[in-house]
C-alpha cells in the first residue's frame, strides 16, 4: 500500500513538472532579434547587406541571422544538410524556440514532400506556431495605404493576419505594346474576367502568340481568388463556379493547341519569338521582371497583361514572406525590422548606405514588391546579371501601377496549388470527364481535416 | 521484512536479526542502485516527456504557451480523419492481435509436439523478423498489383504482413511457456481419461495464460510498428483502409501542429495503458 502511494506521488510530481515545463515561455528581452532566412533563394549575398543596413540604422537591436542551406543547385533536390536544418528549424518553432522572424518563400510545389520551409503554410498558421501581426498593422509607423490592398489579408485565421508578404506574384502575359495596339485585342473585355481574357487571347492569330497554349493553362490556375482547397474548412473548392469556369477556360486553351509548340527553348527565347512576329510572349511570362526589362532594353515597349480573377480584380500570391514566431517576445524590434523591409529603400531596390549596393532583395525581378510605386523602381534598379539598371517606358509603368491598384485578393500557395494542374490534366486535355477527374482529385486530396 | 528463524538464546538471535536486517538493507540498496539508471532513463526520456505532452495537449502556439482547455480535444475528436485513423487502428488490433495469438499458439503446439518438419519450422520461424522491411514491401508490391494496394484490400495485405512478421517470436514465447508446463499434469489427465481438447482447455491454456498475456501486450505494441509497412505501401496519405493513427500523428508533426499531435498521442496512449494495466491486474488476481 505504502509502495503504491509512493509510486502515485512520484507520478503526480512528474505530471506537474511536465505540465509546468510544457508551458514554454521564452525570454528574448534585451533588444535581441533572431531571423531565420531560407537560404534557398534568400541567400546571404542579397539579404545580408539589407539586414546589415537595418543593423546600422537600429543600433539598439542586436540582430542574429541564420541562413538555412539551399537545395542542390543542379537538380533542386533536397540535400541532407537542408533536410536536417529544416527538421531542426520546424521542431524549434513548434517548441516555441528558434528564431523570432522567419523569411521564406511561399510557392506552389508539385512535390508533396516539398523542400520548402513551410510547404503547407495554412496548416502551420492553424497550428498556432506564428504570432498574429496586429502589433505590426497597428504600429504608428505603418501606413496601410502605402501598400497593395490585400497586404493585410494574407494568412487570415480566426480574424487575425499571420503572414506578411514582402513580395508577390500575379499571373500575367507579356506583350509588345506596338503589336498589341495593331491587333484586335480588346483590353477592356480581357480585363473584365478570366473568360474574356482567354477569349481575347485565343482570337489573336496563332503566330502572334507562340507557346500560349502550353503555358497559359497552368498560369490560369493561379488566377482564381480562392485556393483550390480550403484548409480551414477542410473542403475542396473545385466545384465552385469560379473554379469550374477557370478549368473550362484552361480546357479551351488546350483544345486550341495544334501540337506545334513543343520547343520550349524556342518559346522562351524572346528574341526568336519577336523575329517571328510574336505579340504575346507567353514563354517570357515565366520570368516576368527579367523579360520585361529584356524587352525594354532591346528597344521594344513592353506591356504587362495580368490575368484577372473571376471578379475582374487580380489575385496576388505572396512570394517572399515573413512570419513571426508565436514565441517571439520582442515584437517591438520585430515590427521595426518588418517596417524596414516594407520601406521604400528595400521595396524599391534603392541604394543601401552601408554597402552602396542596390537592395536586390525582392527576388531580383521574379516577383513584385508589395509597396505601391516600387514595382517600377525595382525594375529600373534591377542589377542582377545580365540585366543592369535602366529606365523603363511610361507605358510599362502605367501597367505596373494598374496592376497594383487592381489587386483585390491575396491567396496563399500551398501543397495543393502546384499539383492541381497535373491532377486536372486528364480533364483539361479531354481524356476524361470532369466527374471522373474530380473523383480522382478527391481521392488524392483526402484527410483534409487532419 | 524477511522472516527470521529463532534458534539459541535471545541475545544471539538479536545479533543474527540485526545482521540479516542489514544484509536485507544492503541488498535493497544494491538493487536500487542497479535499477536507478534504468529508472532515470525511463523517467527522463519517457515518463517526463509524456507528462509534457499531456500539458501540451491543453495549449496552443509555439511551446503551447496559450492554455485553451479542452478545445484541442474537441477539435481532434470531431475530426473525421482522426476517427477514421482510430477506427482503422482499433480494427487492426481487434483482428490482428487475436489472430497473432491463435497462429502463434498453433505453431507452438505443433513444434512442441515434435511433428515432422517442426524442427525446420522452429529454425526458420524468426526469419521474417530479421528481414529488412523495405525489401519485404518491395516483394509485396511486386507480387500484388497496385490497384489492390489502393483499395480496401490494402488492409488485409497489411494484416497479413503483420501476422507473418510477428508470428515467429510470439511462437517462441509461447513455446517457452509450453515447455514450463509439467508433463506429469498431462500424464495424470490422460490417466483420468481426458481427451486432447480437455487437456488443451483444462491444462495448457490456463497454465499458458501468463505467456499469452505477455504476448498480447507485445502484439499490441508491435501492431503500431505496422505503420512502417503502411507508409511504404501507401505513403503519407494512403488508402483510407490503412490510414492509421500514426499517419495522423506523423502528418500533424510535419504540419507543425503540435497541439493536435499531443492530443492524438494522449488519446492513443490512454487505452493502451489501461488495457495493459487490466491485463496485468488480471494476471495478478488469478490464483
Amino acid at each position: 500500500m505504502r509502495k503504491q502511494r509512493r509510486f502515485l506521488c512520484m507520478m503526480l510530481v512528474m505530471l506537474l513538472a511536465g505540465l509546468a515545463g510544457g508551458c514554454g515561455v521564452r525570454d528574448t528581452s534585451g533588444g535581441k532579434l533572431t531571423v531565420c532566412a531560407d537560404g534557398n533563394g534568400l541567400s546571404e549575398m542579397y539579404l545580408g547587406p539589407i539586414l546589415a543596413e537595418f543593423q546600422r540604422s537600429h543600433p539598439g537591436t542586436a540582430l542574429e541571422v541564420v541562413y538555412l542551406p539551399p537545395v542542390n543547385t543542379q537538380d533542386s533536390a533536397m540535400t541532407e544538410e537542408r533536410a536536417a536544418a529544416l527538421a531542426r528549424t520546424r521542431t524549434e518553432l513548434m517548441g516555441g524556440e528558434g528564431a523570432d522572424i522567419y523569411l521564406f518563400f511561399n510557392r506552389p510545389s508539385e512535390d508533396y514532400d516539398s523542400y520548402m520551409l513551410f510547404p503547407n503554410l495554412e496548416r502551420q498558421i492553424m497550428g498556432g506556431v506564428f504570432h498574429d501581426l496586429d502589433f505590426l498593422f497597428e504600429h504608428s509607423e505603418f501606413d496601410g495605404k502605402a501598400y497593395v490592398a490585400p497586404l493585410q489579408e494574407a494568412g487570415i485565421y480566426e480574424g487575425k493576419p499571420y503572414i506578411l508578404p514582402l513580395s508577390y506574384t500575379c499571373p500575367a502575359m507579356i506583350a509588345t505594346a506596338d503589336g498589341l495596339a495593331d491587333s484586335d485585342f480588346d483590353e477592356a473585355a480581357a480585363m473584365a474576367g478570366t473568360d474574356g481574357y482567354v477569349e481575347e487571347l485565343l482570337s489573336l492569330p496563332k503566330e502572334t502568340r507562340p507557346y500560349l497554349n502550353v503555358s497559359l493553362p497552368s498560369l490560369l490556375m493561379n488566377a482564381p481568388s480562392e485556393s483550390p482547397v480550403s484548409v480551414q474548412e477542410a473542403k475542396i473548392r473545385l466545384d465552385t463556379p469560379a473554379w469550374l469556369d477557370t478549368l473550362e477556360q484552361a480546357r479551351l486553351v488546350l483544345a486550341d493547341y495544334d501540337g506545334s509548340e513543343d520547343d520550349f527553348f524556342a518559346a522562351v527565347n524572346t528574341d526568336m519569338c519577336l523575329q517571328e512576329g510574336a505579340v504575346i510572349l507567353a514563354g517570357a511570362a515565366l520570368d516576368t521582371g527579367y523579360s520585361l526589362r529584356a524587352l525594354e532594353d532591346g528597344g521594344q515597349t513592353a506591356r504587362l497583361l495580368p490575368i484577372p480573377n473571376e471578379k475582374g480584380g487580380l489575385t496576388m500570391t505572396p512570394c517572399i514572406t515573413a512570419a513571426v514566431s508565436a514565441g517571439c517576445k520582442n515584437t517591438g524590434a520585430a515590427a521595426e525590422l518588418l517596417l524596414f523591409l516594407l520601406g521604400d529603400t528595400v521595396q524599391g531596390s534603392g541604394v543601401l548606405e552601408s554597402s552602396g549596393s542596390a537592395a536586390n532583395f525582392i527576388c531580383g525581378g521574379t516577383s513584385w514588391p508589395v509597396r505601391r510605386g516600387c514595382a517600377a523602381k525595382m525594375l529600373e534598379q534591377l542589377s542582377v546579371q545580365p540585366v543592369q539598371p535602366g529606365e523603363i517606358s511610361g507605358v510599362l509603368k502605367t501597367d505596373l501601377q494598374n496592376m497594383e491598384e487592381r489587386l483585390d485578393v491575396c491567396r496563399l500557395a500551398g501543397r495543393y496549388d502546384g499539383r492541381l494542374y497535373l491532377l486536372a490534366e486528364p480533364y483539361l486535355s479531354g481524356e476524361t470527364s470532369w466527374e471522373a477527374c474530380y473523383a480522382g482529385i478527391e481521392k488524392e486530396w483526402s484527410y483534409l481535416d487532419e | 521484512m524477511p522472516e527470521l528463524k529463532r534458534s539459541g538464546p535471545i541475545w544471539m538471535n538479536k545479533g543474527k536479526q540485526n545482521r540479516q536486517l542489514s544484509l536485507h538493507k544492503r541488498r535493497r540498496l544494491v538493487g536500487g542502485a542497479l535499477f536507478l539508471p534504468i529508472l532515470a532513463g525511463t523517467v527522463l526520456f519517457f515518463a517526463l516527456p509524456f507528462c509534457m505532452v499531456v500539458g501540451y495537449s491543453f495549449g496552443l502556439g509555439g511551446g503551447q504557451a496559450r492554455f485553451v482547455g479542452a478545445e484541442n480535444y474537441i477539435k481532434v475528436l470531431a475530426s473525421e480523419s482522426f476517427r477514421l485513423a482510430a477506427g482503422n487502428t482499433v480494427k487492426f488490433l481487434a483482428l490482428g492481435v487475436p489472430a497473432l495469438l491463435v497462429l502463434g499458439l498453433l505453431l507452438a503446439l505443433l513444434i512442441h509436439a515434435a511433428l515432422p518438419g517442426s524442427r525446420l519450422c522452429g529454425n526458420t520461424i524468426l526469419l521474417p523478423l530479421v528481414l529488412p522491411i523495405a525489401s519485404i514491401v518491395m516483394v509485396v508490391e511486386w507480387l500484388i498489383p497496385a490497384p489492390a494496394l489502393e483499395s480496401s484490400r490494402a488492409f488485409w495485405v497489411l494484416l497479413a504482413l503483420y501476422l507473418w512478421k510477428n508470428c515467429g517470436y510470439i511462437t517462441v514465447l509461447l513455446l517457452a511457456g509450453l515447455s514450463l508446463i509439467p508433463e506429469e499434469l498431462y500424464d495424470t489427465a490422460a490417466i483420468e481419461g481426458a481427451n486432447r481438447r480437455q487437456k488443451l482447455f483444462g491444462i495448457t491454456l490456463p497454465l499458458l495464460a501468463p505467456s499469452l498475456s505477455f504476448s498480447a501486450v507485445l502484439g499490441v505494441m508491435n501492431s503500431f510498428k505496422s505503420y512502417r509497412e503502411a507508409f511504404l505501401l501507401g505513403g503519407k496519405y494512403p488508402h483510407e483502409s490503412i490510414y492509421l493513427l500514426q499517419h495522423f500523428l506523423n502528418n500533424n508533426f510535419e504540419n507543425l501542429n503540435y497541439a493536435r499531435l499531443a492530443v492524438a498521442s494522449v488519446l492513443t496512449a490512454l487505452p493502451i495503458v489501461l488495457a495493459t494495466v487490466c491485463i496485468l491486474w488480471y494476471q495478478r488476481r488469478r490464483p
